[in-house]
Formats: structure tokens, sequence, C-alpha cells
């Protein structure tokens, strides 16, 4: 058997991590701690962009101590929240489609994101995925550190996650597929038989043109014109 | 005595000028050589309309598509692919789509749904739509889409085929009063109601088609295709309107592309040496295409078998040619001067498929080529595939066929797998890409030839690796492979050299 291995965002979805915290940032208690939250993160945005040239993993681990001092059940309320009024209306219209056939042709579906788990849990759901590698957020006595657990899944770190699934499920990777949007994904791309690329970037789609990689665009439904 | 269409070349002879991919070669042919050009096809009528109305008025077997037509029916179009002849502005379909939207105006028919039934083939992008049918059809009817082989949601089973596989077709086709197919041909020998069902057929069902033609005995490709509709028990309703479009016509900026080389006027004789200088600009060879209006000679409607066999036997009269005897060696150029498959033509996978396939194919009695004997096929066979439309072709090329399997073999195996690919389906299905199994099918129309033929050799590719994997060898020059051609022969080679393969048909007798 083998398995599909899909990047989420800008991949399934349209939206990237930075929307999700943004609304977590601007749904605060009060008024004013949403300001002062929102501050404090804009405050960090230079350095996020800085650790997105040099590192993916930098960038989330960055952007994710935003949710320092969170308690966890408010986390679990607020990624619900986030899933249903960000991540779902952003599905594209394709997704649903490419996971039935990656099903029908005996798949095991497995969703892989530097998203945090506890909200990409509903889509793994909505999706009937199998399974999930995303982000989780440390906590220590119930309120988030702002940490992410190691293995921070980003780059290709990814790609060793992937492998590390693959070799316990019993797939052979040369008859698994991936799916990425991001040049950042080449290593997880790479390691697998069927590498596929879903609305690259431009690096990305270089780089799938010239390697004969699929190119897909999920936001077109396949029985329209 | 030759017909005039073969010209049996003398010591004095000009060098022939034959397409390889996008460029003319020219070649020198010995003596006794033959070498054949399309005969001028029968004039088409400037009245298209008119020759459409009269089909529809006084069709064969069937009664006329007023009487069949009535207020509240639901009335489903099939346009059949390939796209051949090209959707030049003005394309024939688009005004015989025309004529029948009329009829069904007149008759208060409102329920009616167009179909382009392209089968696994890239479904077209909404430009190339928008030219094949024209704005007003497109302004009058709503309902137009591909046909989407891969929608599971929307098949049906129909039928089953002799080994008890399901038939499978889209639910607007069994749910319609009437079906009324839509197809054109300038020359081709197939018959137009089987390429229509094939473009309606679900992947699996079409699979399930292949696996059936896959059990007849290795070469034996020119054998009749399975023929479908005795299989769906008059479960379709089916009006079928088939137009025969002037093949060559005379008045055509590139006509001196199809003459005798001996006989072309010093004009003539200029344009052809410009054209050898060098490729012909893609963009100037589709204004040219564009600039030629392709007319209709005949139409015929009515009853689908019949239209069939007098759409056939229409082909056969307009561009067929009696060849007395077979050859050593047949010469077969690949490219087309004109029309649309110009990009489509020209990656190494559809080029084996027309040279060796389809031309090869096109023959009644015999094929021109001695049995043993050597197929020479001119192109590039450039190790090159358009990404968007052509990844399922580059990766059968590149991952299947260095596996050298029996082509049954090939096909049981990667039915549930390449043919099953979800990545390549969903770029099918959204990215105006091919199917998994077109590839399949383009590199099976040469099995005939690859068995039959003692060998096939290229001349003009810029590589050995892509014309290897097809299992063909491969010439610097025409004289290097006719000297190979050559090789343990005691007597003279008898050469066959056809001049525009997608424009003639051989009656060969021995």
């Amino acid at each position: 058997m083998a398995a599909s291995y899909f990047d989420v965002d800008g991949t399934l979805v349209q939206t990237n991590l930075i929307r999700p915290t943004l609304y977590y940032l601007l749904n605060q208690p009060t008024p004013l701690a949403s300001a002062r939250k929102f501050l404090r993160a804009l405050l960090k945005a230079p350095q996020m962009a800085l650790g997105e040239l040099q590192d993916r993993r930098v960038f989330n681990e960055i952007l994710y101590t935003v949710y320092e001092g969170v308690s966890e059940d408010r986390l679990l309320v607020l990624a619900r929240e986030v899933y249903e009024r960000v991540v779902r209306p952003s599905i594209f219209p394709g997704t649903r489609e490419l996971i039935a056939k990656a099903r029908e042709a005996g798949h095991q579906i497995v969703l892989i994101s530097g998203e945090l788990e506890c909200i990409l849990v509903h889509l793994k759901e909505e999706l009937g995925a199998d399974e999930l590698i995303a982000n989780r957020i440390e906590m220590k006595d119930g309120i988030s550190t702002g940490k992410i657990m190691r293995p921070v899944v980003a780059g290709p770190t990814k790609a060793a996650l992937l492998r590390r699934h693959a070799r316990a499920a019993g797939h052979d990777l040369e008859e698994c597929f991936a799916y990425s949007d991001s040049f950042s994904d080449v290593p997880m791309l790479s390691v697998v038989g069927h590498p596929t690329a879903v609305h690259p970037d431009r690096k990305l789609r270089l780089l799938a043109t010239t390697y004969g990689w699929p190119l897909l665009d999920l936001e077109r439904a396949g029985a329209r014109l | 005595m030759n017909h005039p269409s073969v010209v049996t070349l003398g010591a004095e002879s000009a060098p022939r000028s034959l397409m390889a991919g996008s460029r003319l070669l020219r070649v020198k042919l010995p003596p006794g050589a033959r070498c054949i050009y399309p005969k001028p096809s029968r004039a088409g009528f400037a009245d298209t309309e008119g020759l459409v109305g009269a089909a529809l008025r006084s069709p064969l077997g069937s009664e006329p598509l007023r009487a069949r037509l009535r207020p509240g029916m639901k009335l489903t179009i099939v346009i059949s692919a390939p796209l051949s002849p090209s959707p030049s502005p003005g394309d024939v379909r688009g005004k015989m789509v025309e004529s029948v939207l009329g009829v069904a105006r007149e008759r208060h028919v409102d329920d009616i749904e167009i179909i382009i039934a392209g089968g696994v083939e890239r479904k077209l992008p909404p430009s190339l739509v928008q030219t094949l049918l024209g704005a007003r059809v497109l302004g009058e009817v709503r309902r137009v889409r591909n046909h989407d082989a891969e929608d599971r949601e929307q098949f049906v089973p129909c039928g089953e085929l002799p080994d008890g596989a399901p038939l499978e077709l889209p639910r607007r086709i069994l749910e319609s009063d009437l079906v009324v197919g839509v197809s054109a041909r300038s020359s081709s020998p197939l018959r137009p109601l089987e390429g229509l069902l094939r473009g309606l057929l679900s992947a699996s069902a079409m699979k399930a088609v292949t696996s059936a033609e896959l059990a007849r005995p290795e070469g034996a490709c020119d054998a009749p295709e399975l023929r479908l509709f005795p299989l769906l028990e008059g479960r379709v309703p089916l009006f079928l309107l088939d137009a025969l479009v002037e093949a060559t016509p005379e008045s055509s900026s590139l006509s001196f592309l199809y003459k005798n080389e001996d006989e072309l006027s010093e004009s003539e004789k200029r344009a052809l040496r410009v054209c050898e200088l060098g490729s012909v600009p893609g963009m100037l060879r589709r204004l040219l295409a564009r600039s030629e209006r392709a007319r209709v000679a005949l139409v015929y409607a009515g009853d689908p078998e019949l239209v069939s066999e007098r759409a056939v036997q229409g082909a056969w009269e307009q561009v067929g040619v009696p060849v007395l005897g077979q050859a050593d060696v047949l010469i077969v150029p690949v490219g087309t001067p004109t029309g649309i498959g110009l990009g489509e033509g020209t990656d190494p996978l559809t080029a084996q498929g027309l040279g060796a396939g389809e031309f090869f194919c096109r023959f009644r009695g015999h094929p021109l080529l001695r049995p043993s004997g050597t197929l020479i096929l001119l192109h590039p066979l450039s190790d090159r595939f358009p990404h968007q439309k052509q990844t399922a072709s580059e990766a059968f090329v590149h991952e299947l066929l260095p596996r050298r399997l029996p082509l049954g073999t090939l096909f049981a195996r990667e039915k549930e797998r390449f043919f099953s690919d979800p990545a390549l389906i969903q770029m099918y299905r959204t990215g105006f890409a091919f199917h998994p199994l077109h590839s399949f099918t383009r590199y099976r129309a040469s099995e005939m030839a690859r068995h039959y033929a003692g060998r096939i050799i290229v001349v003009g590719a810029d590589n050995e690796s892509v014309p290897a994997l097809f299992g063909f060898e491969t010439a610097r020059t025409l004289d290097e492979a006719l000297y190979r051609a050559s090789d343990g022969l005691s007597r003279k080679l008898e050469i066959c050299c056809l001049k525009e393969p997608s424009l003639l048909l051989s009656e060969v007798s021995l």
C-alpha cells in the first residue's frame, strides 16, 4: 500500500500559517488585549521575515511564540473557531476530488503541515484523512509556553518525518505521492516517487517544470469546463 | 497503369520536400521510387448551412431531425473529438451545431446540453471551445462542457463488454430523449460512431475496452476495433451528423506543399525554397492555417451505423489512392504543414503514434509495406514534452517504456497504478492535460508496425535514446537508412514515399 502526503496551507486550503494566528491575535478576551498582542507580534515581524529567509523552522518558532500564556482549553476552543471561520471556508474546490482519487487508488491519506495540530485535527476529520503530522505547542501546567515541540514540522524535517512515517507504515517511498505548494517543501517532495506541485510558488514551478513533476490547480473543480 | 497521384521518379526528377516535424527536408530519392501525392479532393461548397439542413431533412435510415424533436424533451449534442479538422474560424462543427439548434428552436426544445466528447484526450480550454463552437452557439446554449472521464458520479452502467466488464456512459446521455452526435473529417478512415462513443466512456470503461482489445493476438491492430454501439442494445437514441470536409483546398496558401515537385511553378519553387531554409515559425503556420476555410463537401445524417458506413466510404472516395504492389521501404514524413495539431504533433510519443501508427495503418487491402520491410519515419523525435499538457506522456516514455514489457503486460501491471495516478488524473480534470491512458493509446497505435515491419528507422532524429525507447533505429541521412534497408536484399529496393500521409489513404492491390 502507498500513501499520499499532503502539505496543507496553500496546497489543500488557501490559508497560510499567518491567517489563523492573526485570527487568534484579534480575538483576545478584550480589545485592549488584542491590540497589545497584535502590536507585540508586529514588533516581531522583521524577525519573522528574516527567519523565513533563513529557515522555515525559525519562522514557525517565532510565529508561535504569540501563543505564550494561553490556557490549553482556550487554545482548543480557539482552534475550533479558527477552523470553522478561517480554514474551512478556504478549502480549495478540487481538494476533496484529489483526496477521493488518492483514496480510490488505495492510498493512505496523510496530512503533513507546519500548522498547529489542534487546528488541523478538524480538517483531518472533514477530509477523512487517515493521519496527521503537524506542530504541537508545548504545555506546562495547562498553559502554553509558546514553544513548538520537537521535531518542528517544517522544511527538511518534513522529509525526515515523512520517511519515518512511511517506514513505520510499511510504505514503499517509490510508490508514495507528496503534494505541496512551496519550494521549502522540496526535500519532502524529493523523497517520494511521485512528487506533485500544487499552485506552486515561482521557484517550485520552475523546478516542477524542469523535472516533469505534475502541476495541479485545485482552485478549479474537475467537472467544470 | 499508375493512378495520377502515384508518381514514379526518374533520374531527372527534382528532389522531394518532405515534412520532418516542423522542418521541410529536401531528399533525393533513387530513380524508380514511387511518391504518392494527395489527390485533388472533391470541391467543397460555401453553403454549409444549406448542406447540413438538407441532410437533416433527408437523413439516412431515420426520420428527419425535426420529426424526432418535440417540446419538453431532453436533447444532448455531442461533439466528437479528436479535433480534426482544425477549429480555425468557422469550424464546420460549430455551423453544424447551429443548424441543429435552429431545428430545436423551431420545435421548442429548451433542455439542451452540449458535451465535447474528448474521452481521455485533454479537455478543450475555454478559448478553443469558443473557436470550435462559435459565439452564437455559446450564446444560445448555457450548458456546454468537456466530457470528464474521471467524474465517477456522472456515469451509469449501460452495457457489457464480451468479457462481462461494464460499459459506462454519462447519465445525461442515457437520460436524453435524443442524442445528436456531430463529427467532421477530411481523410480519416475511422468510423465516426466509434470515435464518438469512446469519447463519452468513463476511464474505467475505457480501461476495460483497452483490456478487451489487447486480448487479441499481437500484431492484429489492423483488425476492426471493438464496436461499442451494438453492446448498448439501443439504450442511446442516437442521431449522427457527419461532414466530409475538403482535404486539400486548391485555394490554400500552402497548396504547393502537397504538389509534385516536378510540376511546381517558379513562384511555388521559390516559396518551397524559403520553407526549406529552416523551421517555419509556428505563429506563421498558425496564421496561414487560420486563413484557410475548410469547406464542406458532403454531409450525412441519420442512423449512426449507416452514417458511419457512408462517412468512411466518403473519406475513401475523397482521398483514397489505388496503389499497385507493396514496397520494401515505406517513407513516412511526420509533420503537418497546417492545422491545430502543430504544437501537439511534435512530441515524440505523438509523432511515433502518427508515423508508425495512424499513417502506417491508412491502407485497405494490404499494407503498403511488404512484411518485414523497412519503415522510415522522418521526424526529430526530440525529447521534449509541453509540460502542462504532456506530463503523463513524459512519465510514460521515461518511466514505463524502459521496462521493455509486452504491451499487454505493461497495461495489466500499470492499470491500477500509472493509469490511475491521482496527480496525473487531477491534471487531466482541471489542468487541460492529457489523461495517462492517452499516452498508452498513442503508444499502442504503432504496435502493428512494430510487429509487421522488419525495422523502423528514424531519419532526422536529434537524439538516439527516445527512438530506442520506441524500438526504432536512427540514421543520419535517408541514404544511410536506404543502405541499411537494402541489407540482405539481392534485388533493387522498391521504395514508396508518402508526400502528405495525413491526407492519404492507400488501396493496395498485389
